[in-house]
């Protein structure tokens, strides 16, 4: 559904020096994928969706949407939605005149009613007599959001989604993105937040010096690691020299220790009185996973 | 695609509506024939009325100009400053079809302004019991499309310039200035000799070329002038009207053209 290859994007800067934001980046994301595009700061994610969007012509390299060549206002569009990273919208509308305005792009006719449906499904009914540029920032990306929800996409281009947003709305938002990708619509977020984007996501990109560094799977990133138990119990003064601990709280000792010495720690446990809070197969965390790829690169 | 450019439309108007600079220009714009048409109330003879109309019609087409030109420059000079088009054209809404909104929002203001300074020269005719001018709706037709030409040249320039710059290359870049410059040269050339001669030859040659390509705003100025100085029509004048309007097509739509280049070979991230 989307492509990229081999993709070079570089920037000006003074002198006649020139910045490679993208060095060969090349990606696919699949119909109704959840896909990620993750890096550090100034890996050229947010390049690399301006450049499936069209909004940045490769200086090399192919794009690919829907088969065909994106670019400003192009056709395809009507099919796709975007979030902004940094809420740059027209400041002298208010909340409603904004959606209806984006909407009304999509050169179809979406009645009022829909404009404040999405509206009312973020949470800003009440502000939307107010003008864009007296919204606080969290507000903005509601209103993001909702030009997003009217315009009832196949693919939904998120640039930060949750930035701004409060715990209680991020939920809610998390929520409708799971929902809108089992409907079918293909998601491309670009974020920071990688709990965020287990909860959201099955497939992600990491992306470093404008290289595609992993695509893959998310569960194939998060592979559980079948030799190591994490286990929590309560703290004795006696721990067995095969538990690793990693975290000691006031109650209760985190720790981990190989899979054969299982029946060793029941034992243990039994003996001594204690409780276990938690005993699983250690599972590696995207974070985990992106530190160690990034480690790995460097 | 219509339901895009009413959209479009409504917010460009809400735009204008809404700019406190602009609001301020059409206060002024209300205080001049204020304050202009004072004189005329103070003095008996018809003549001298009518001169004060055409006075004040002047002074306010000039300020009609300038909101036509200036409008245009706020307009796209915000939208590209503030970032706001990367979501414009992430929809199914071409560049071309955004600049054409935004100019033909601040053509029609223009008009507006345009038919608001004929009401008010209307007004003032009846209450001084002059018949109406259709030397003033001439003059009035072949100012607007002056106007449109300059909005379209205006806003070529805020495309590619930054609204500062775009209001001084206007001001220096304009056919006055060459015209100066090729009466200094051709001044300067009949006392030059030698290698001076040669410079002076060459410079001549590129200010030329720049006169030549640079477009005028104000075509068959002398017949234009003609009907401003009596509000009299001639037989031929129509045709000078109507040749000036084709020329104003033209070089609106050649700016247009070098406008909508531009601003799709810019970076709107």
């Amino acid at each position: 559904m989307i492509i990229a290859e081999n993709v070079t994007v570089s920037f000006r800067r003074a002198f006649g020096r020139r910045l490679k934001a993208l060095d060969g980046l090349s990606l696919g994301i699949r119909e109704g994928d959840a896909f990620a595009l993750l890096g550090p700061n100034g890996a050229g994610k947010s390049t690399a969706m301006y450049c499936l969007m069209g909004l940045i012509k490769p200086d090399s390299g192919t794009v690919s949407v829907f088969g065909k060549r994106p670019y400003p206002g192009a056709e395809i569009f009507k099919d796709i939605a975007y979030l902004p990273e940094e809420p740059h919208y027209h400041q002298y509308l208010t909340v409603e005149e904004c959606v209806a305005y984006y909407a009304s792009l999509y050169g179809r006719k979406i009645p009022r009613k829909k404009v404040r449906e999405a509206i009312e499904s973020v949470g800003l009914t009440e502000f939307r007599d107010l003008k864009v540029k007296k919204c606080s920032k969290g507000m903005k990306q509601k209103m993001g959001i909702a030009q997003c929800l009217v315009a009832s996409p196949k693919i939904l281009f998120l640039d930060e989604p949750t930035r701004g947003l409060d715990p209680l709305f991020s939920k809610l938002l998390r929520e409708v993105l799971v929902g809108l990708n089992a409907d079918g619509v293909t998601i491309v977020i670009n974020s920071h937040v990688l709990s965020e984007v287990e909860m959201i996501c099955n497939r992600a990109a990491i992306i470093n010096r404008g290289k595609v560094l992993v695509e893959d799977d998310l569960s194939a990133l998060q592979k559980l690691e079948e030799r190591i138990y994490s286990v929590e119990f309560t703290c004795n003064r006696s721990i067995p020299e095969y538990v690793q601990v990693t975290a000691r709280g006031r109650e209760t000792v985190k720790g981990e220790m190989p899979a054969e010495r299982l029946e060793d720690f029941f034992e243990y446990v039994r003996s001594e009185g204690l409780k276990v809070y938690e005993c699983s197969l250690k599972k590696n965390t995207l974070e985990s996973a992106f530190l160690d790829i990034l480690s790995g690169e460097a | 695609m219509k339901e895009a450019l009413i959209g479009n439309l409504k917010a460009n108007l809400k735009f204008f509506k809404r700019n406190r600079l602009l609001l301020a220009l059409l206060v002024l714009l209300i205080f001049i024939p204020a304050l202009f048409s004072i004189p005329g109330f103070l003095m008996n003879s018809t003549g001298n009325r009518l001169k004060s109309v055409m006075f004040l019609y002047s002074e306010m087409s000039r300020f009609a100009w300038m909101i036509g030109a200036g409008s245009v420059l706020f307009f796209i000079s915000h939208h590209l400053r503030n970032r706001s088009l990367k979501l414009v054209f992430t929809k199914p809404f071409t560049p071309e079809m955004w600049l054409l909104a935004g100019l033909g929002t601040s053509a029609a203001l223009t008009l507006l302004v345009f038919l608001a300074v004929i009401l008010i020269c209307e007004i003032l005719f009846l209450l001084w019991n002059i018949s109406f001018q259709w030397g003033l709706l001439y003059m009035a037709f072949y100012d607007y499309s002056s106007s449109v030409m300059l909005i379209f040249y205006m806003g070529f320039l805020a495309v590619i310039f930054h609204p500062a710059m775009a209001v001084l290359f206007a001001l220096i870049f304009q056919e006055g200035t060459f015209l100066f410059l090729k009466g200094v040269l051709k001044a300067a050339g009949g006392d030059a000799g030698g290698l001076s001669a040669l410079l002076v030859k060459g410079i001549k040659a590129v200010v030329d070329l720049v006169y030549f390509v640079m477009p005028t705003f104000t075509p068959f100025e002398e017949h234009a002038s003609k009907v401003h100085g009596s509000l009299r029509l001639e037989p031929g004048s129509f045709k000078y009207l109507l040749l000036s309007v084709n020329y104003a097509v033209v070089v609106s739509a050649a700016f247009f053209l070098l406008s909508a280049i531009f601003l799709k070979r810019k970076r709107l991230i």
